[in-house]
């Protein structure tokens, strides 16, 4: 059996931009390339944020990691963030280690990634700062 | 204490079969916790070089002694070379390499040889006594 990756979907009515994931199992050289593809199709036209819940990814390699990034660069160029909640502690490690922990916002779980979200939705920050309004 | 100092498995696509092994095996040896982790994290790595740049096939081999846990991972096209260890951090996490750079910091000993038309990568990992 090779390695395989879970999706679960956890919609939030309060956050129609946001799609929310709960990955399980063990992303690797594998199953990344489709796991990306999977995460984008399920990714509507008006959402522009992601978070993903990785409590129950066991195992993440460089080229998982490539994947994430991929999907971060989709999700800035719509003005929105990437956020990474849960970090079992072999991902946190690798994502100390290499300093990934700075272009995701990690939250501790999911409700205080989707709290931050509500507090300060990422298009509303983005707007004021259009060159034609200075 | 232990009854199988060594394993060998072909590098194949199951990449989580080789995890499994791997972990049973260096648990038995005596390793745990963090450094369990970042031995699996950088046999994991060398094992995917060889299915991305290496051939696509080679040997994964784990042994230890008293003193010492070794994970020999030989691909079937000998492209790496020992100045291969000595790779920066890369600038980006997406670059290439980038899986080199980690074997690096994940281990206690990183060393490349090159053999006859093969490359065979080593990562080392002390046991405490």
């Amino acid at each position: 059996m090779t390695a395989a990756v879970h999706l679960d979907p956890h919609p939030d009515d309060t956050l129609p931009q946001t799609l929310v994931i709960a990955l399980s199992g063990e992303l690797d050289y594998t199953n990344a390339e489709e796991l990306r593809a999977r995460i984008l199709a399920l990714l509507t036209a008006e959402q522009s944020c992601l978070v993903l819940d990785l409590a129950d990814l066991t195992f993440c390699d460089s080229t998982g990691i490539r994947i994430f990034l991929a999907l971060r660069t989709v999700i800035i160029d719509r003005g929105g963030v990437v956020s990474l909640t849960d970090l079992h502690p072999r991902l946190d490690r690798v994502f100390q280690m290499t300093g990934l922990v700075h272009f995701f916002a990690v939250q501790p779980t999911r409700a205080d990634a989707l709290a931050v979200l509500r507090a300060h939705p990422p298009g509303a920050a983005a707007r004021p700062r259009l060159p034609a309004d200075g | 204490m232990n009854t199988h100092h060594r394993g060998r498995w072909p590098i194949t696509a199951d990449l989580a079969f080789l995890r499994r092994q791997l972990r049973d095996h260096a648990a038995g040896a005596g390793l745990g916790g963090t450094r369990l982790d970042d031995l699996l994290i950088a046999a994991n790595e060398a094992a995917t070089n060889v299915l991305e740049h290496g051939g696509g096939g080679g040997t994964l081999t784990i042994w230890h002694d008293g003193t010492d846990l070794t994970v020999d991972v030989v691909d079937t096209v000998g492209r790496l070379t020992p100045l291969d260890v000595h790779r920066r951090r890369p600038s980006a996490p997406m670059d290439r390499g980038f899986g080199m750079w980690l074997m690096g910091q994940l281990c206690d000993e990183f060393t490349i040889r090159q053999l006859s038309g093969r490359s065979q990568v080593r990562l080392r990992m002390r046991l405490s006594t």
